[in-house]
């Protein structure tokens, strides 16, 4: 037997240290051993394919002869998505505003270039030393990839158009770049709240947030650490309110991606059709947010090896593990729980999550009774934080509401009354989006009404255009 | 037997068994398939109309797509590839003149009709079908009108929906969740029923404002749901559109989402198997079918320029669907770099063993598209004089498999 250990070498920070999820095949692909990255395993010398795959789709692959006492295989990336590595844990949507950005930007830098032209044309001034870059776009056949790089290209190709319209004009004064010829961001705002929205309140909360990168299309906010129920809300004219569960613990914050998406001509705000933002929670802890990512991709098979994982390394992080736990009962793996979903109930009493994880484990193993109980703790402690517990709560009660010869007619008027309380909520909720999402100016009130085409001057909130 | 008579069940209620292969003791696959274009209530239905239509109207594909499905079943069976021998299939069809004028057959298969009736009928018969042990599988797979009271909640119209004669609107509907949570494992351990229980429904999850706005439009039962024992189904729900959009298809052939389904079980969705299987076929599993249908949604809405959607719900525990005799059929794109040498040279392919499998030699054509089964290949570039510097041949060991295997081969500078 050959010792093999495989490794992989990513760009950027937050993807080193990830342990990726490796299938490990025989030359007729037939299914060989399962690892991770980092990882270690036993095989036969002979030959091998050694794969792997991120969130966005990128394949990882490396077709060896596995022979020795060790051998060591490194994954190579295949071609990448070109919004990589921004991309990695992203949804579908996201990533599509990450592409309509890029491509709004080349767009931009196009007109630009023709705009010169013909001022040139007009003009016949002496020839300009204008510097001009090639554009490449990221994933173009002529550019690398990289969001960074991306940014590298606008920012020159910016810098080359501004010092051409100086030339042009006889070295007079120019306007300032941002001016010029940079585009207004949206209008949008950002706000917080303790939700306790089955108790009909939503308070305002200020939070420390902290910029963890920014370019001219994506931001990435830090929210901190905090064993409470909160929830952002992104407000944008002419579209409802969204809200989304934050899920962070005393262990762990979390992060808020914002995507700048361009208007309909490509170009945001600056034709009277403004852009808009889309804003994506993920987890901060690395495998937490592989799972989140392997999620949204419907990548199921290395979602659930990674959910396996995560319900072990999830530590004292509540978060993950209830992460990890929706995902594992999802594919019917309420064996591999343990005691999981009580510990999250009992020994976190903040958490809505951990009595309705608890009260499905319970209903799938038919003992309703018990589950009822935990199901009705849900109110006490607000609204899941994965839409998962949302649908199964829902699903569970209205299911028992249906069942009067289960249940003393006592038990039963919780039931509805918790109900009545959580049917606003699905009738608005997102069911796409892993983490609670839902529409509603008030978080304890959805609605899905949307606000008018100008923001109040009373929103308050960070102004997100002020990121961009 | 196949194309039997429907059978009248006691009471007079229609039973539209149109196959029934059971041998005492083996477990079987049990279907109940369900397809509705013609809407006897609705405009243009011959019938009297709905009070309230919702502005629905009459379909033209729905009932050819669960006969195509039936088909599909039929084929999988005779050739071996289902995880159980097909056992029973409960059939219920109610097409148009048009559906009927294209696929007669459809007229002749002794189909009941998708009442409520006729769909209680058959369910019941379904399920206590099921019953016979863990062991059996089920399928359930729905054409037709469909709506949303709320999120999460999908409410299937059938054939007599909006019968002016009968109170409420969803009364002669059926509620899905009420469907799946009916055929859950019983409390009392002497019960059984299947364990691996596969549903599609390909419908519409529109939500009605008039619906909306009447909080417990009650969807009468279908059954009586006992509250279940320990649930350790596989029970995925395929639900063709997400909550609030619509589920589309081709005028008078077959829906769209069931043109990329199939995609998936013929092909897309296979997956090879573990090398401790007994079994050495690929197969479509739940957790793999759920994975290639975004994909082959996607494919089907950039050809139709569609916008169909696809929600996979329910308990997705991993289990074998359908299996393939050979490896599926995987797009391979072959380039070269640099692409100004592509007419100076000629490709040719080896399987794993060495066997020739594909060649071409066209100057004419960059880059190379084929299908070649999935598995490991190597792929030569050989030049057509040689030597021809900066150029060099070149051969590369590749893995072929799905969704598609694109290939580089660089052969200078």
């Amino acid at each position: 037997m050959t010792r093999v250990r495989v490794e992989w070498s990513p760009e950027g920070e937050r993807l080193r240290g990830l342990r990726l999820p490796v299938e490990v095949r025989t030359p007729t692909l037939a299914l060989a051993a399962e690892t991770t990255t980092g990882g270690e395993l036993d095989l036969e010398p002979g030959r091998y394919v050694v794969s792997a795959r991120l969130p966005s789709g990128q394949a990882l692959s490396r077709i060896v002869d596995v022979e020795g006492e060790r051998h060591e295989v490194v994954l190579a990336a295949g071609p990448a998505h070109p919004a990589e590595p921004a991309a990695t844990f992203a949804s579908p949507r996201a990533r599509q505003a990450i592409e309509r950005a890029a491509a709004a930007r080349g767009e931009v830098a196009l007109r630009l270039e023709e705009g010169l032209r013909r001022a040139a044309d007009r003009r016949r001034p002496p020839r300009a030393p204008v510097r001009r870059r090639r554009l490449s776009l990221p994933g173009t056949p002529s550019g690398p990839a990289g969001g960074a790089s991306m940014l590298d290209r606008a920012g020159s190709l910016w810098t080359s158009a501004v010092e051409g319209v100086q030339t042009l004009l006889g070295g007079g004064s120019a306007p300032a770049r941002e001016e010029a010829v940079r585009p207004a961001a949206p209008p949008a705002r950002l706000r917080f709240f303790v939700a306790r929205p089955l108790e009909l309140r939503a308070d305002p909360v200020a939070v420390d947030l902290e910029v963890a990168e920014a370019d001219e299309d994506r931001a990435v906010l830090r929210v901190p650490p905090a064993a409470a129920v909160r929830c952002a809300q992104v407000l944008q004219p002419g579209r409802p309110p969204v809200n989304l569960a934050l899920p962070t613990s005393e262990e762990a914050g979390c992060l808020l991606v914002v995507h700048r998406e361009p208007g309909r001509d490509g170009l945001a705000g600056s034709d009277g059709v403004p852009g808009r933002y889309w804003v994506e929670v993920q987890l901060e802890r690395p495998l937490a947010a592989l799972l989140l990512g392997y999620r949204r991709n419907n990548a199921l098979s290395e979602e659930r090896s990674t959910a396996e994982r995560l319900l072990v390394e999830a530590g004292s992080d509540p978060v993950a593990a209830a992460l990890a736990a929706w995902s594992l009962l999802r594919f019917g793996g309420h064996d591999g729980l343990g005691e999981n979903p009580e510990r999250l109930r009992r020994g976190v009493p903040w958490l809505p999550d951990g009595p309705a994880l608890h009260g499905e484990l319970l209903a799938l193993r038919g003992d309703h009774g018990a589950a009822l109980d935990a199901f009705l703790e849900v109110r006490g402690r607000g609204l899941p934080l994965f839409s998962d517990g949302l649908s199964a709560l829902h699903a569970r009660l209205q299911l028992y509401a249906r069942s009067p010869g289960e249940f003393a007619a006592h038990r039963l008027d919780p039931v509805r009354r918790l109900l009545g309380l959580l049917q606003p909520f699905l009738a608005v909720l997102d069911l796409t989006q892993p983490v609670t999402t839902f529409n509603g100016l008030d978080p304890a009130r959805p609605d899905d009404d949307p606000l008018p085409e100008a923001l109040p001057q009373t929103a308050g909130g960070l102004d997100l255009a002020e990121l961009f | 037997m196949e194309g039997a008579p429907v059978a009248a069940a006691p009471g007079g209620a229609v039973v539209s068994l149109v196959l029934d292969r059971r041998q005492g003791g083996r477990p079987g696959l049990h279907a109940l398939l369900c397809g509705v274009s013609h809407y006897v209530h609705l405009p243009a239905g011959g019938g009297e109309r709905a009070e309230r239509t919702f502005g629905l109207q009459q379909l033209s594909s729905t009932a050819t797509t669960v006969w195509r499905f039936y088909q599909w079943l039929l084929a999988a069976d005779r050739e071996g590839r289902l995880p159980l021998p097909l056992a029973t299939v409960q059939l219920l069809l109610a097409p148009a003149a048009a559906e009927l004028e294209a696929e007669p057959a459809m007229g002749q298969a002794g189909a009941g009709l998708p009442t409520r009736r006729g769909f209680v009928g058959a369910a019941r018969a379904w399920r206590q079908a099921a019953s016979a042990s863990d062991d059996e599988m089920t399928m359930f797979y729905f054409a037709g009108h469909g709506v949303q009271r709320q999120q999460k909640d999908s409410v299937l119209l059938l054939h007599d929906f909006g019968d002016p004669g009968i109170g409420g609107p969803l009364v002669n509907a059926i509620d899905v969740r009420q469907l799946v949570a009916g055929m859950a494992p019983p409390r009392n351990p002497a019960r059984r029923i299947a364990r691996r229980q596969l549903y599609f429904v390909d419908a519409c999850r529109m939500p009605v404002g008039d619906f909306q706005q009447h909080e417990w439009q009650n969807v009468p039962d279908l059954w009586v749901v006992e509250l279940n024992g320990l649930d350790d189904r596989a029970a995925p729900v395929f639900f063709a559109s997400v909550p609030g959009a619509s589920a589309f298809a081709t005028a008078g052939d077959q829906t769209l989402f069931s043109q990329a389904l199939f995609e998936c079980l013929d092909r897309l969705g296979a997956r090879s198997p573990r090398a401790d299987d007994p079994d050495p076929r690929y197969r479509v599993t739940t957790l793999s079918l759920i994975s290639a249908l975004s994909q082959a949604i996607e494919a089907v809405n950039a050809e139709h320029r569609a916008e169909q959607t696809f929600a996979p719900d329910g308990q997705q525990r991993d289990v074998p669907i359908v299996f393939h005799d050979r490896p599926p059929e995987v797009d391979v794109r072959v380039s070269v770099d640099p692409d100004l040498a592509a007419p100076r040279l000629r490709l040719e392919v080896a399987d794993r063993l060495g066997q020739p499998s594909h060649a071409v030699d066209d100057p004419a054509v960059h880059p190379w598209d084929f299908r070649l089964p999935a598995g490991l290949y190597t792929f030569s570039a050989r030049l057509r004089s040689e030597p021809d510097p900066p150029f060099r041949a070149t051969s590369q060991l590749e893995k072929v498999e799905l969704p598609r295997a694109p290939v580089t081969l660089r052969v200078g500078p």
